[in-house]
């Protein structure tokens, strides 16, 4: 049982590396230069998180992090800036529900959820 | 036109048990292309629910270093993109004055009242003849 899990952490390793280099590609293709760094942190609910850096403002940056999210639906890539933040706090945020929506993440309701139970109990029903 | 309230968060929530009758109900208005509006009462819900909820949500990891206060903002308006639903832009005082003159006539709980109160008030305003 042990040699099947360690299979399957390796196999993950693997498929997470060659993700990362499919990432690092789609960067390079959109930005023309290769970004100062891309680590990969695992979430715990949402696996290998691709993490990238670039030298540029925080609207640059946003506008490649949702190229990368429409390239790459399912993979989650948080882009960050050593620039200049260039836009507002709304903006930001109105940038950051695009780039989610995008590729196709939502937030998870764990631990269950019953919106019409909670609801009537917030309308006294 | 269709007024949506709770059921945006029904279809947003795959975890919802209402989710697979949400997400047909919103496919059916997609495809008969309704216009699908979301009031500012609807939106006060919305954040209210969302806020008792965040601590137990996991918001996707682009939302990570925003604040509580951010995220709270953030998957609310995650909501309603995701349904494609566009805020009403209700004058405040109007949906209230509208509630308070149906109050006798429904019998509602004032959260019902507001809302079928603020559901008419756009459908009313469009089909006002404009003045000549």
């Amino acid at each position: 049982m042990s040699q099947l899990h360690a299979a399957g952490a390796t196999a993950l390793n693997a498929a997470a590396t060659l993700t990362a280099e499919i990432v690092l590609q789609a960067v390079r293709a959109l930005v023309g230069a290769t970004p100062r760094q891309v680590r990969v942190e695992e979430d715990p609910d949402w696996g290998p998180t691709y993490v990238i850096t670039l030298d540029a403002r925080a609207s640059e940056a946003l506008r490649i992090n949702l190229e990368l999210q429409k390239t790459l639906p399912g993979v989650p890539v948080v882009v960050e800036w050593t620039g200049p933040t260039d836009i507002s706090n709304d903006e930001l945020l109105q940038r950051l529900v695009e780039i989610a929506h995008a590729g196709g993440f939502r937030a998870r309701a764990t631990g269950g959820i019953d919106v019409v139970k909670e609801v009537s109990q917030q309308r006294d029903r | 036109m269709t007024y949506l309230t709770n059921v945006l968060l029904s279809h947003y929530f795959v975890e919802d048990p209402n989710h697979p009758y949400a997400a047909r109900l919103m496919e059916t208005l997609r495809t008969c292309r309704e216009e699908m509006l979301a009031s500012l009462l609807t939106l006060v819900e919305l954040y209210a629910y969302i806020s008792r909820r965040i601590g137990a949500l996991k918001p996707p990891p682009h939302y990570a270093r925003l604040s509580q206060e951010e995220k709270v903002a953030a998957v609310a308006t995650h909501v309603l993109k995701h349904a494609g639903a566009q805020p009403v832009d209700n004058t405040p005082a109007d949906p209230l004055q509208k509630a308070m003159r149906l109050a006798h006539i429904l019998g509602l709980k004032t959260l019902d009242l507001l809302h079928i109160a603020y559901a008419l008030h756009p459908a009313e305003r469009r089909h006002t003849p404009s003045p000549r």
